[in-house]
């Protein structure tokens, strides 16, 4: 990813006025664009987190105490 | 405690299956200085190890049952601890992508099915929901602890003691293999369906490459894309990684169509297509699809703040993670305890919350120096969720089937295991890597049109002095 202003776009700074880029504006640049990416990536892993809350309907509703009690009744009722 | 012992065993084997992977992400430097290779050629090793682990992940589980699981453990071991020596004394990228890529690829795909499978036979009721939570937060917990331990050995040593590492351990493991229950044996010795393999390991493969290679290709419009002599491939005009998970579909559908021809016909199958039938069996998979496509996506960003933002080496940023690591093995054994008088689905519901929560307060602390007290609620909360979710999935997909498929149910949980982590390191990769270049660009731009506005050290007062 390079940015050299093509000759054009140095003449239409200089005219109208403006400070000449700096590797130091370039590298700050740089560094805001990492953190901006890196907070939309940590935004689509919460938005992925929350979209996966649909695939947990069918994830078992019961409690394991109350399973445990409903087998217990089977075997009482239906002995092997 | 003799009674854990079997699972403190099994869980040592998914530790090492698991801390081989981030280890190998953190010491790829030291390794390409030392194989006079490059990134690239390390990366292709990592590459195809999970290429190796997708593709023969279902084979490896049927011949769990074809040999007996306690069987295929071994075997398993003992073809990862070859791998992993062979890794060690590697002289070149060759050797290691036989040792590490190929030889432990093939043992892994036969020892994590048994895991699972060897857990289920073990141990029943509240004992079986805590043994799988146990084994989910090793797993997280190895993942997290990655950075550390190969930072630290990677720094003071060499990467290759990681590696003679796990040999020795494998060989432990293998020496106290007998304290682990014999797993019941099929009466009939099922026979392995060939053409069925080729099908699943072709479709599974394709998919799992095109996701791979998305970030380098593009997943939709064309990026860097593969060439053939000096012709680019573009099909249509689009990347082809679209094409390549089609076409990986499409070889899926003809496998399953294969699969449900031979129970018909009353001959074995690779895999019980009606098994996918079972609903909670399908939702515990797909929920343990967005498990690893999110905490992949997690530990893919933050190691990338640590070290690229903050300038933090691999040691230290295995240091920065132990409050993440400590939260998800801490959730992952109060898991069960949730679920016992709750439910699975609410114990689920409540991990992926917190990791959305916390990834929400990370957002809200990244910044160029590192707010610590914020840094470290976003961990523990993402760890909390994480180890919530370790904790019920693996009890949810075995409890699903009968006693007889729990090496199958053990095969599609390895499968979405790598399914999940891959997506989730392709996507959020891609958004990462995709957004800097765009966000660039556009202020340079705004700069073009507004020469001046944004001066640099304005921003930097604007950043309180750093």
């Amino acid at each position: 990813m390079t940015s050299c202003p093509s000759p054009p776009s140095r003449r239409r700074r200089s005219r109208a006025g403006s400070r000449p880029t700096r590797p130091s504006a370039i590298a700050d640049d740089y560094g805001d664009a990492q953190l901006d990416a890196l907070r939309l990536a940590l935004g689509a892993v919460a938005l992925c987190a929350l979209l996966s809350l649909g695939v947990t309907r069918k994830l078992p509703s019961t409690s394991l105490a109350e399973s445990e009690t409903d087998e217990d009744e089977l075997l009482t009722t239906h002995p092997m | 405690m003799r009674k854990w012992l079997p699972m403190l065993i099994l869980a040592l084997a998914q530790f090492v299956m698991v801390l081989d992977s981030s280890v190998m992400n953190v010491a790829i430097s030291q390794i390409v200085a030392d194989l006079d290779t490059t990134i690239q050629g390390v990366q292709t090793a990592i590459t195809l190890y999970t290429l190796v682990m997708a593709a023969f992940m279902l084979l490896g589980a049927k011949l769990g049952d074809i040999l007996g699981r306690n069987r295929v453990f071994a075997i398993g071991l003992a073809i990862y601890g070859a791998g992993s020596l062979t890794t060690a004394l590697s002289p070149n990228l060759a050797v290691l992508l036989i040792g590490w890529s190929g030889v432990e690829g093939l043992g892994a795909v036969l020892v994590v099915p048994a895991i699972a499978a060897l857990t289920a036979a073990t141990y029943e009721g509240r004992d079986r929901a805590l043994a799988y939570a146990l084994l989910g937060g090793i797993a997280a917990v190895a993942v997290a602890a990655g950075p550390l331990i190969g930072g630290w050995v990677t720094t003071e040593l060499t990467w290759r003691y990681v590696f003679a590492g796990e040999t020795v351990v494998v060989i432990l493991i293998l020496l106290a293999r007998g304290q682990i229950a014999q797993a019941p044996v099929a009466p009939r010795r099922p026979q392995l369906d060939i053409v069925g393999v080729a099908l699943s390991s072709s479709g599974l493969g394709l998919i799992v490459f095109a996701i791979l290679r998305s970030s380098v290709w593009g997943f939709v419009q064309p990026r860097t894309p593969p060439t053939i002599g000096d012709t680019e491939i573009t099909p249509l005009g689009f990347s082809v990684v679209p094409f390549m998970v089609l076409g990986g579909l499409a070889l899926l559908w003809a496998f399953a169509s294969w699969e449900r021809r031979r129970t018909r016909l009353g001959q074995d199958a690779l895999l019980d297509t009606m098994l996918l039938g079972i609903a909670q069996l399908r939702a515990g998979l797909s929920t343990l699809v967005g498990q690893q496509l999110v905490l992949m996506g997690t530990f893919f960003v933050i190691p990338v703040y640590l070290q690229v933002v903050l300038g933090l080496d691999a040691f230290e940023t295995g240091k920065r993670l132990l409050p993440l690591s400590v939260a998800m093995l801490i959730f992952a054994l109060l898991g069960p305890r949730v679920a016992a008088k709750r439910s699975s689905r609410v114990v689920a519901r409540i991990g992926l919350i917190a990791v959305s929560i916390g990834a929400v307060v990370m957002l809200a602390t990244l910044d160029v120096t590192l707010h610590d007290g914020g840094f470290k609620v976003a961990l523990a909360l993402i760890g909390a969720g994480a180890g919530l979710l370790a904790s019920q999935l693996g009890n949810v997909i075995m409890s699903a089937v009968a006693p007889d498929q729990t090496s199958e149910a053990g095969g599609l949980q390895g499968t979405a295991q790598n399914l999940g982590s891959s997506l989730g390191t392709a996507i959020i990769g891609a958004v990462l890597l995709g957004l800097a270049g765009d966000r660039l660009q556009r202020r340079h731009h705004r700069e073009l049109r507004h020469p001046g506005r944004h001066a640099p050290d304005d921003r930097r007062q604007r950043q309180g002095g750093h």
